[in-house]
């Protein structure tokens, strides 16, 4: 305590600090009601009105009293404000700490409650004033008693919410809030009555600041509702940029679908009216050849019927393809030597057990009795799967027929269907299949684009799908 | 009809990726008396060459022509030049594609998915010189794809007056990246890029974010600028 004092300004700076306090709480609650605008959530609203009722009660009795003529004393009118507000904060907060089921909380009758607790508290003060006006006229043990009660309601409200802190995090900041309402009432139940007392300053400051915490409390949740709120409508804006671009890629692959099929449409019904037409005028080698690629076409229409039922590549693990691959052809006979496998790449594991069924059977048929390697290689942004026999090869001048359909192939309509259509399909899953050697043996090299599990090069992998479709589209 | 091999037989060049079409089509007119090469489309060059040094009567090209040379209209007009006829045949409906070919030069247009007489017997009388397309069905062909071409310009011109910066951002922003993501991405700060958004929306005359990444998509300009799509949108 100061040895000289001078009580005026301690008073007045209470009175300051108090028309912060309020002024913070209302600031709080309007903050509160922000929020629950956004969230919808009816604690939020619960809050709002309390903090408000809290505000707007410390001023509001004393002006009642004023409009209403009253004569009383103003510590009698605080007290009865204050116990107002308290009926109606402490049923709110008692209903919002304790409950756990807060949607069916009914803000009304919660609010009547309170009103009818603070009405009846009212009354029974000015009751007493007329009665006996000598109980309160000494005042000061009866507002410290006041002041005690409260501190000892907010007490258990604060501890209250404080062991609730686990299951919801604000559970523990209004403990704390609430506990520091306790001090505030405890401090000033020591003042007593006095008003200009240094106790019932520190009490008011400390309601302000009490009054400034929760306010920014009120500000911070506000803050991260509405970043929630931003978060959730950059998912749907995310969603939805995905979900265009997705039906952009299901349109250029029915358009390629329906492209190739409207060819072979065209293909076939060009051969065959040809053959019915000209076939005397044709000699017998031209007509030979024709149906043999009409046939090879038959193939390959089915292939695109089968293909347009078939799904989108996706990402998997090379070994588990190729170890099962390998294991079944071992179990026919072949010679298979299988280097170190692993890589995640994307594109369809049934096509490219298929292919490599294809390679391997290819293999067996043009190397009889050779050793087959099979070796996993890492080419840029792609992962290749290497399959080398080592028979006789193939002329390098045949090279590059090895790839088309049995009508150009090197001999009868037998020939190159196998590989065609594993270069198909390695091509539709966004992949190649190529003729990398034939000098002591063909080697083939099939490659499909690595599955990023970092997804940084997701962007990239989508583009250079529609890259490489587009140019296979025949 | 003329016996193979006389010296005044027309001569076809076919130009089509689909080689049953093409074995077809060649073995039908050779049976008719023409004389029928089937183009090599390894390279594009030398494909315009051949035509040059040698043109034959009639072209029959078609427009999708996969991997090697692509777009097969841009052929129209080096083979027109260089004296030949083109005549398109092509399985594509796309009005924008096939308007593109003819005002490039090319007689006429045929559509492969179709029974396969009408189709030989219109290659015959164009091979034969015969007109295969009305004035009129031209013009409004070429007149349809100017139209839409105009459309696409109006719906692209306020896209082009972005600055690269801007352009970069609604890239960004259609390949859902967030303001922050984007700023992080380029060691920019937040604000900077949020003045870049909020010149995109005033010069695509949007007002949010994800409208302008729909008007970008709908304009066929972020997933491809030069997507032909863009154009059939247009067109229909």
């Amino acid at each position: 305590m100061l040895p000289v004092r001078d009580p005026a300004p301690f008073q007045q700076l209470a009175f300051a600090s108090q028309a912060v306090a309020v002024a913070m709480f209302l600031g709080a609650g309007s903050l509160f009601l922000s929020r629950w605008r956004i969230d919808g959530d009816p604690r939020t609203a619960l809050a709002a009105v309390a903090l408000l009722v809290y505000g707007a009660g410390a001023i509001v009795p004393r002006y009642l009293a004023l409009v209403l003529g009253v004569d009383v004393a103003p510590s009698i009118i605080d007290e009865i404000g204050t116990s107002a507000v308290v009926g109606v904060v402490l049923v709110i907060s008692v209903r919002t700490v304790v409950s756990a089921d807060y949607e069916s909380i009914n803000l009304a009758r919660l609010l009547g409650a309170g009103l009818t607790l603070t009405a009846a508290t009212w009354f029974l003060l000015l009751a007493l004033e007329s009665q006996a006006p000598q109980a309160l006229a000494a005042g000061a043990s009866m507002q410290s008693a006041v002041n005690l009660v409260l501190a000892l309601v907010w007490t258990v409200l604060g501890a209250l919410a404080w062991r609730r802190r686990h299951a919801q995090p604000w559970m523990g900041r209004i403990g704390v809030l609430v506990g520091g309402l306790a001090v505030v009432r405890l401090l000033d139940a020591t003042a007593g009555s006095q008003a200009d007392a240094p106790a019932h300053l520190g009490a008011m400051l400390l309601w302000a600041t009490v009054a400034c915490v929760t306010a920014y409390c009120a500000l911070v949740t506000l803050h991260e509702v509405v970043e929630d709120e931003q978060a959730q409508l950059q998912t749907v804006v995310d969603a939805l940029s995905e979900a265009n671009v997705g039906v952009a890629r299901r349109d250029a692959w029915r358009e390629e679908l329906s492209h190739d099929a409207i060819n072979a449409l065209a293909g076939l019904r060009a051969a065959l009216t040809t053959l019915q037409r000209y076939e005397h005028r044709l000699d017998a080698e031209a007509v030979r050849r024709l149906r043999g690629a009409v046939i090879a076409e038959v193939v390959h229409l089915e292939h695109l019927v089968e293909r347009s039922t078939r799904d989108y590549p996706e990402p998997f693990e090379l070994a588990e393809v190729i170890c099962n691959v390998v294991e079944t052809r071992r179990a026919t006979g072949l010679q298979v030597r299988l280097g170190p496998v692993q890589g995640r790449v994307l594109g369809r594991p049934g096509d490219l057990s298929t292919v490599l069924q294809n390679l391997l059977i290819n293999a067996a048929r043009h190397a009889p009795g050779s050793r087959v390697d099979i070796r996993v290689i890492a080419v840029p942004g792609r992962v290749g799967v290497q399959v080398a026999d080592r028979g006789p090869g193939i002329p390098a001048e045949l090279a590059d027929w090895v790839f088309e359909r049995g009508f150009r192939g090197p001999g009868s309509g037998s020939t190159g269907l196998g590989l065609f259509v594993a270069r198909e399909l390695m091509r539709e899953q966004g992949g190649e299949l190529e003729l990398v050697s034939t000098a002591g043996g063909c080697v083939f090299l099939a490659t499909l684009p690595s599955a990023d599990p970092d997804g940084v090069r997701s962007d990239d992998r989508t583009g250079s799908g529609m890259v490489d479709a587009r140019e296979t589209r025949r | 009809m003329r016996p193979p091999g006389t010296a005044d037989a027309q001569r076809v060049l076919l130009v089509d990726d689909h080689q049953l079409l093409a074995d077809s089509l060649a073995l039908a007119l050779e049976a008719e008396g023409f004389v029928v090469t089937v183009a090599d489309l390894t390279d594009r060059e030398q494909l315009i060459a051949s035509v040059r040094n040698d043109p034959p009567d009639l072209v029959l090209l078609d427009l999708d022509l996969g991997g090697t040379i692509g777009d097969g209209a841009t052929l129209v007009r080096p083979f027109c030049e260089a004296g030949a006829r083109v005549l398109v045949v092509s399985g594509s409906a796309d009005g924008y594609w096939l308007g593109t070919a003819v005002e490039q030069g090319a007689a006429g247009v045929l559509t492969k998915s179709g029974p396969f007489e009408p189709l030989l017997a219109n290659v015959m009388s164009a091979a034969r010189g015969d007109p295969v397309m009305s004035d009129a069905d031209r013009h409004r062909l070429i007149n349809d794809v100017r139209q839409a071409r105009e459309r696409l310009r109006h719906l692209h011109a306020p896209l082009q007056r972005l600055t690269e910066r801007e352009q970069e951002v609604l890239r960004a922003l259609g390949h859902g990246k967030s303001v922050s993501q984007i700023a992080e991405a380029w060691f920019v700060s937040e604000a900077t890029v949020r003045s870049q958004v909020r010149g995109v929306l005033t010069k695509l005359g949007v007002s949010s974010q994800l409208e302008a990444v729909a008007y970008a998509l709908r304009a066929g300009w972020l997933t491809n600028p030069d997507d032909r799509r863009g154009g059939r949108r247009a067109l229909q």
